[in-house]
Order: C-alpha cells, then sequence, then structure tokens
C-alpha cells in the first residue's frame, strides 16, 4: 500500500540525502538572518541606557528594565552599578542588601540630572547562583551520559538500545 | 530559562512515563535551545567582561534559536547528523524537546521582555509568569530523585517484558 503524499514528501524529499546540501544551506542562512535580525532588534532594545545618555535632558524620566543585571560596584546602601552587555550603570535607590556580583532585575526612570537610573521596582536573584551552577552540573552530566545515549557510526549519529 | 537538569528532567519524565520510544533524542531536544542560544551567549557576555573587543552583535545572534522558528531550523539542521532513515524520527523528537522546552520556560516571570513567540514575524511577548525565574531551582531536589525512581521502574519494566518476549 503506498503510503499518503504528505508522509512521501516529508519523509523523502525533507530528509533525504538528495540535495541536502543545498536545503542545510537553505536552514542555515535562514538561521543567520534571523540571528542578524534578532542581534539589530536587541541592541536597540537593550540600549536604553546608552540612549538615554546620547541626549539626557530630551529623555529625562525615560522608562528603564534591566532584566538579570550583575551589581558591579556597591557605593553605599542607596548607589550601585550594574553591568550585562553595558558595563557600569548607575543606580539610586535601595536595592536591597547586595554585594558585587548578585544579580538584579531593575525597573526605573532615567533621571538626567545625576545622571543615573532612580530604581522604582527591584528583584534580588539570591538563587540565581545556584541556577547556574545546576545549568553548568546539567551540561556536565549530559556530555557524561551522551555516549551511552548515543554512538558514532559511519560519521553519524546512532540512538543506542 | 530553567536550568538544564529542570528541562531534562521534565523531557525524560514526559517521554518514560507512557513508555514512548527515542528517549534520549527528546531529551537532547529539549536541552538544545540553551545549548545553542543561552551557553555561547552568556560565555560571550563573561567574555566580554574581560575582553572588550568581542563585538555586541556576537553575544544576540543566538538568541532565535531559542525561539520557535529558531528550533524548527536546528532540529532539521541537527536531523541530518543522523541516517537517512531515522531523519524524521529524529527531527519530531528534537523539535517535541525544544517545544517542551519553551513550554517550561515560559512558566517563568520576568523582568522586561518575555518570550519573543512569533519572532522574526513580530515582537509579540508571552509569559505566563506562574513561577519566578529560579524557582526551578527549589524544584530540583523533588525533580530529581522522581526522575531516578521512574528510570529505575522503566529498567525493570523493560526488563521484565524483555524475559517475557524470551
Amino acid at each position: 500500500m503506498s503510503r499518503p503524499l504528505a508522509d512521501r514528501l516529508f519523509a523523502d524529499r525533507l530528509f533525504a540525502d538528495r540535495g541536502a546540501p543545498v536545503r542545510l544551506a537553505v536552514a542555515l542562512a535562514l538561521i543567520a538572518a534571523m540571528g542578524g535580525y534578532y542581534a539589530w532588534w536587541a541592541i536597540r532594545a537593550e540600549a536604553g541606557w546608552r540612549w538615554a545618555m546620547e541626549a539626557p535632558l530630551e529623555r529625562d524620566g525615560a522608562p528603564m528594565v534591566f532584566p538579570l543585571w550583575v551589581v558591579t560596584r556597591v557605593i553605599d546602601a542607596e548607589h550601585h552599578e550594574i553591568s550585562k552587555v553595558v558595563r557600569d550603570v548607575p543606580l539610586v535607590g535601595p536595592v536591597g542588601d547586595v554585594a558585587v556580583g548578585d544579580t538584579l532585575s531593575v525597573q526605573g526612570r532615567f533621571d538626567a540630572s545625576v545622571p543615573a537610573v532612580r530604581v522604582e521596582v527591584f528583584e534580588h536573584h539570591t538563587l540565581r547562583k545556584y541556577k547556574e551552577a545546576l545549568g553548568i552540573f546539567g551540561f556536565v552530566v549530559m556530555v557524561a551520559l551522551a555516549p551511552f545515549a548515543f554512538r558514532i557510526e559511519r560519521r553519524r549519529i546512532v540512538e543506542r538500545g | 530559562m530553567a536550568d538544564l537538569v529542570t528541562h531534562s528532567c521534565v523531557a525524560y519524565l514526559v517521554k518514560a512515563i507512557p513508555g514512548r520510544p527515542d528517549v534520549a533524542t527528546f531529551v537532547l531536544g529539549t536541552c538544545l535551545p540553551d545549548l545553542l542560544s543561552r551557553v555561547p551567549s552568556m560565555g560571550l557576555t563573561a567574555l566580554r567582561a574581560v575582553l572588550p573587543a568581542v563585538p555586541e552583535w556576537l553575544i544576540y545572534v543566538w538568541g532565535p534559536l531559542h525561539m520557535p522558528a529558531g528550533i524548527l531550523l536546528a532540529a532539521y539542521v541537527c536531523a541530518f547528523a543522523f541516517p537517512e532513515g531515522r531523519r524524521r524520527v529524529v527531527f519530531l523528537n528534537l523539535l517535541g524537546g525544544g517545544v517542551l522546552h519553551l513550554l517550561v520556560d515560559m512558566l517563568q516571570r520576568h523582568f522586561g521582555v518575555g518570550y519573543l513567540l512569533l519572532f522574526p514575524f513580530s515582537g509579540w511577548d508571552f509569559e505566563l509568569g506562574w513561577i519566578g525565574s529560579e524557582d526551578t531551582v527549589r524544584i530540583v531536589p523533588i525533580l530529581v530523585p522522581i526522575t531516578l525512581g521512574v528510570a529505575w521502574w522503566r529498567r525493570r519494566r523493560d526488563a521484565r517484558r524483555a524475559r517475557e518476549a524470551a
């Protein structure tokens, strides 16, 4: 009995060795194009601080969000600096009992008179280091277990069992 | 994103409890979005702290591999590492694992932008916001013993079935 047309197209054409280099090149080009577009989009979105500093007086009071940024300097209880891709963004306002290396999410407004970000809402991610450690542990376990789940045969990955 | 231990355990349980095949490929699929997107991005961010010459775009360029369209394409490309006759099954398992990854991640809440599910067609973002972004750390001590228990039960069941078949 012949298989349905959609099944034959999906299985035989899309995943066949014949023509694979072209299809893979197209898929990789699409991934690269999406990556480039996303980088352009994200840099504009992440550039809140730099954007505000380009014209501080015009952008005074602009809302700003800093999700999962790392504390890079503690000056006193009300003055801190945070970094991610952009380095050393100054914060004014209480953010709890944080130390250098801690992770914060901050929502606030640009204050051109300082200049700094005046903190309105913050979250201190006290478990972030444990989460990162779990991520590394999970990666190590996955790499260690991979040979038990897969093997290489004729330059292809084959599932065991 | 939830951590890789949580993702792996959830994927294993989703496949192993109903006794479905291709568990390892499905677990690999659920880890791929973080391995292809978050790992290089976080590594390069850390590297940029000591080596400012690392360009900013290089940190963000991996982002789409943690989004539905990127997961679909990555599953397709990765399927070609497997033999021709297995590629469709591998692709569906890698894709299924990736979708499960997003579902688990969407349970979390973050400041700012959530998950861009329609990128590159739309900048609309979504997350359910039911748990904090680090709450999976509290779940892991429960999830790992359950997963190990199910793995043990599945091995025993498979061994018993093999004996009965023989």
